[in-house]
């Protein structure tokens, strides 16, 4: 089976979805741009989920009615009660669409049940992006209701903000705040249109040039003859660049897109392969998914203003429940608490060790250790079970009996090793201070100037022959 | 460059870009099949709201179908597929890319994983042919295996490579009662096409004047018995898969008064398939028609084909040699054609064993040469 949706990596998107809906967009008038954008992003969803299209705009009409009733009865108690109702039917339909089966399953475990005793699973898909677009719900009428955002009036204005397709399938989550002016007042500009016709270029270009192409080697490795402890470890730094470049390349495109169509999405990566902790790490990593989960539940729990005890409950809870949304099996809920363990122990030792010693020396070794627990904490996320996590952990570190290399994990490891590097230095910001220091040079800048347009289409051509030679592409952040 | 004239000009070469190449891949007219990929091209899929909704048989809904087919018939498909490959070739420095690499010109495909299985399976039907065939009629059983190019350079080159040793040994263990005939001495890489899987029939006389010698004959062949007949501009088989632009084959067929007065013809597969009866059609020695085609070096004996026989009426020693091959061997059987009054040709991937006595027999005290290449034999079911 194929991938099921309009990828913007695809050729469907990328020359006749995207090119017709720019060009009617800019050719209807200022109150017709929504329409055309509701429009489209429907279609965008529709063709990936011709049936879950239904679940997604009523779940967009149930964000909008329950706004209208939080502002009807702002100041009473029925206000309260249409906050909870709208968390009820968001939370309730990302429980039942994703984690019914994970709890049939567990609860079947637990009991033992078996054969015609057991609960029967139910034969329910997983809607794609319902876990972005139920967060960006949630974040209107939550924020409504603490008065921190406007009430939408307009339906359609809604529907917009919620299917709006730049950001609907993979985040990122952009909030009802960061966009509410812009939904009914935004201006559009050339300045605007390059930035995001730049930044959208190179969101293509890490997707499908730099992930895909470890995503590849990573099924080279999968697929060996003969697995070494090094094709471990090759494979794990493998898929932490590769979903890195995936999801950050998907985020690019999508605040690309949204600034062509003039709206300003806040940024979701900055380079948190640079990061000297995992609490630094993850002020870097899906910036939009950590700071809901600080506003809207780590905050209302009592946030690190409470006693030692519940903060350790706190952030555990936070850490277990952002496991748990990237997808409903056991690693993810490990995962997650990995994480968790690991923020507490920082705050209590770690940090404060690294803080001790020689500046270069912890710069080393807080670097080191971040990234270190960030390539096992994929590893963790990356495997489909437990079991597998176990595996994969202790053949990675010797105990599965395996030799340490092979002349075949060599040749690969050989044959992608440019691709390695490359992705490892476009994940440090090392090109960017680069490109600032070439465009603060007179010179530098005017030849930066006349290359930028024909990078962006040399990076366009180069994915389009990616994708027509039938590479890999696949993507990560669709079962979340 | 002015700010604003900069955001202009990336803004329009963008999305002009994107404009253009759609219009160009809607207005370019779809084309059938690939000769570079040898394989049909996807059409457009029918729309209807049931395709859209739900999934085909596969699991694909009509927008995935349709993907597929726009990246098919995407406009100048090989010019793209040339970006890609040396992209990955030259930016990356991917040592093969989709396991064909490329070594001064010259294209490889890489295959190292030794199946144990497949090789013994390979070696069973042989046996099983000899048993059922050729075990009371006086036969002379001969087999070789044709090395497949990789042999002559992937392991100098520092690329992954079968175990051909064992290979070979397990095949000569398994078929240890029948006479092998050696002929990787014989042959080096520039035997091959460089942009091709095949050998090269000028390269390999020496090769069929061993085999003939092998099974007992006096004749042999030499380069000056025939004329050359080339056809430039040779795109083998893994000329399209490596997508680069490099320096094409020149095909060379060999022929002479002897192959031209020779009668061949092959069965007729699907009358015999619809009605059982055995019947041939007669051709020339060489498909001609078929160069430039999908594959040009089908021109050698009219490419896959179940059954051949070659008769020839020059040689009247009533000698019959059999030959289970693939396509290595339709290059080589015009080369054996001087010492036999009938070559009877059947190739085991296309018929199965099983059903040989349906199509043909043959004659006692024949000779019998199994010859298929390593990269076939070490290939799991392939022929039954």
């Amino acid at each position: 089976m194929r991938c099921i949706v309009l990828l913007f990596s695809s050729i469907t998107f990328l020359y006749y979805f995207l090119p017709i809906v720019i060009v009617i967009y800019f050719l209807v008038p200022k109150k017709l741009k929504n329409f055309v954008l509701l429009i489209a992003s429907l279609f965008f969803y529709f063709v990936g989920e011709p049936i879950y299209s239904i679940l997604m705009i009523c779940s967009a009409f149930s964000g909008w009615a329950h706004g209208l009733l939080i502002e009807k009865f702002r100041g009473t108690k029925w206000s309260k009660v249409a906050l909870i109702s709208s968390l009820v039917v968001g939370f309730g339909l990302l429980g039942f669409f994703k984690y019914s089966n994970f709890f049939i399953t567990n609860i079947n475990n637990l009991f033992g049940l078996k054969g015609d005793a057991s609960i029967g699973l139910l034969s329910i898909a997983l809607p794609i992006g319902i876990s972005f677009y139920t967060f960006q719900i949630l974040s209107y009428t939550i924020d409504l209701y603490w008065g921190r955002a406007k009430v939408q009036k307009n339906p359609f204005d809604f529907a917009t903000y919620v299917a709006l397709f730049p950001q609907l399938i993979a985040g990122p989550i952009v909030r009802y705040t960061t966009v509410q002016d812009e939904l009914e007042h935004r201006t559009h500009s050339f300045e605007d249109i390059a930035y995001g016709v730049g930044r959208f270029a190179i969101g293509l270009g890490k997707k499908i040039i730099l992930s895909n192409t470890l995503a590849e080697f990573g099924a080279v490795l999968a697929g060996l003859s003969e697995k070494t402890v090094l094709s471990y470890w090759v494979y794990a730094i493998a898929f932490t660049l590769q979903i890195y470049f995936d999801f950050s390349g998907y985020s690019d495109m999508a605040i690309g897109l949204g600034r062509v169509f003039g709206f300003h999405f806040l940024e979701n990566f900055n380079y948190p392969y640079i990061s000297k902790s995992i609490s630094e790490f993850w002020r870097r990593w899906h910036m939009s998914l950590g700071t809901w989960f600080k506003d809207y539940v780590y905050i209302p729990l009592g946030g690190n203003r409470v006693p030692l005890g519940r903060w350790i409950f706190n952030t555990m809870v936070v850490w277990m429940f952002t496991g748990f949304w990237h997808g409903a099996e056991w690693n993810f809920i490990i995962w997650g608490l990995y994480f968790g363990v690991i923020l507490i122990l920082e705050k209590f030792f770690i940090l404060k060790f690294f803080d001790k010693l020689p500046k270069v020396l912890g710069s080393i070794i807080s670097h080191t250790y971040t990234l270190f627990l960030t390539v096992i904490g994929f590893v963790i996320f990356n495997e489909t079970s437990l079991a597998g996590v176990g595996k994969t952990l202790s053949a990675m570190f010797g105990g599965e009996g395996l030799a340490f290399s092979n002349s075949e994990t060599i040749y690969y490891l050989r044959s992608y090793i440019a691709v390695i590097i490359v992705a490892a230095i476009l994940s440090t910001p090392l090109l960017k201070k680069l490109g600032e220091y070439i465009c603060s040079k007179k010179i530098g800048n005017s030849i930066v100037s006349v290359l930028q347009p024909v990078c962006y289409i040399a990076i366009l051509l180069i994915c389009t022959a990616s994708l027509i030679n039938g590479s890999f592409n696949p993507f990560i952040y669709f079962r979340f | 460059m002015k700010t604003k004239i900069k955001n202009i000009i990336i803004s329009f070469s963008f999305l002009g870009a994107l404009l253009f190449l759609m219009v160009a891949s809607i207005i370019a007219p779809d084309i059938d099949i690939s000769n570079s990929e040898r394989r049909t091209l996807l059409q457009l899929p029918e729309l209807s709201w049931d395709a859209v909704v739900n999934k085909d048989i596969d699991g694909d809904r009509y927008f995935d179908n349709l993907e597929e087919y726009l990246l098919d018939q995407f406009v100048w498909r090989d010019g793209f597929r040339t970006i890609n490959s040396a992209t990955r070739r030259y930016a990356f420095m991917q040592k093969d890319v989709n396991d064909i690499f490329v070594l001064k010109g010259n294209i490889f495909s890489m295959y190292y994983q030794f199946n144990e299985k497949a090789v013994e399976q390979f070696a069973g039907v042989y046996n099983k042919v000899i048993s059922r065939y050729f075990s009371k009629n006086g036969a002379n059983i001969y087999y070789t295996i044709v090395p497949d190019k990789s042999y002559y350079a992937s392991e100098a080159n520092g690329y992954l490579s079968i175990n051909y040793d064992k290979l070979y040994s397990t095949m000569q263990n398994k078929l240890s009662d029948h006479t092998y005939i050696e002929i990787r001495d014989l042959l080096d890489i520039n035997d091959y096409y460089k942009t091709d899987l095949h050998w090269d029939q000028t390269k390999i006389i020496d090769v069929a004047n061993k085999i003939l010698a092998s099974m007992g004959n006096e004749g042999n062949v030499s380069l000056e018995d025939f004329e050359q007949k080339k056809f430039e501009g040779f795109e083998g088989s893994y000329y399209g898969q490596a997508a680069l632009p490099l320096k094409k084959d020149t095909l060379i067929y060999l022929t002479n008064e002897m192959l031209e007065n020779c009668k061949v013809s092959y069965l007729d597969e699907g009358e015999f398939g619809k009605t059982g009866k055995v019947s041939f059609i007669d051709v020339p020695m060489y498909a001609e028609e078929k160069l430039g085609g999908v594959d040009s070096y089908d021109v050698f004996l009219w490419g896959a084909r179940s059954l051949i026989q070659i008769e020839n009426p020059n040689c009247d020693n009533g000698k019959e040699l059999v030959i289970f091959r693939d396509s290595f061997g339709s290059s080589l059987a015009p080369l054996l054609a001087s010492e036999y009054s009938k070559i009877t040709i059947l190739d085991l991937r296309y018929v199965k064993s099983d059903f040989i006595g349906f199509i043909t027999t043959f004659s006692d005290n024949c000779d019998v040469l199994f010859m298929y290449n390593s990269a076939l034999v070490n290939t799991p079911a392939v022929i039954f």
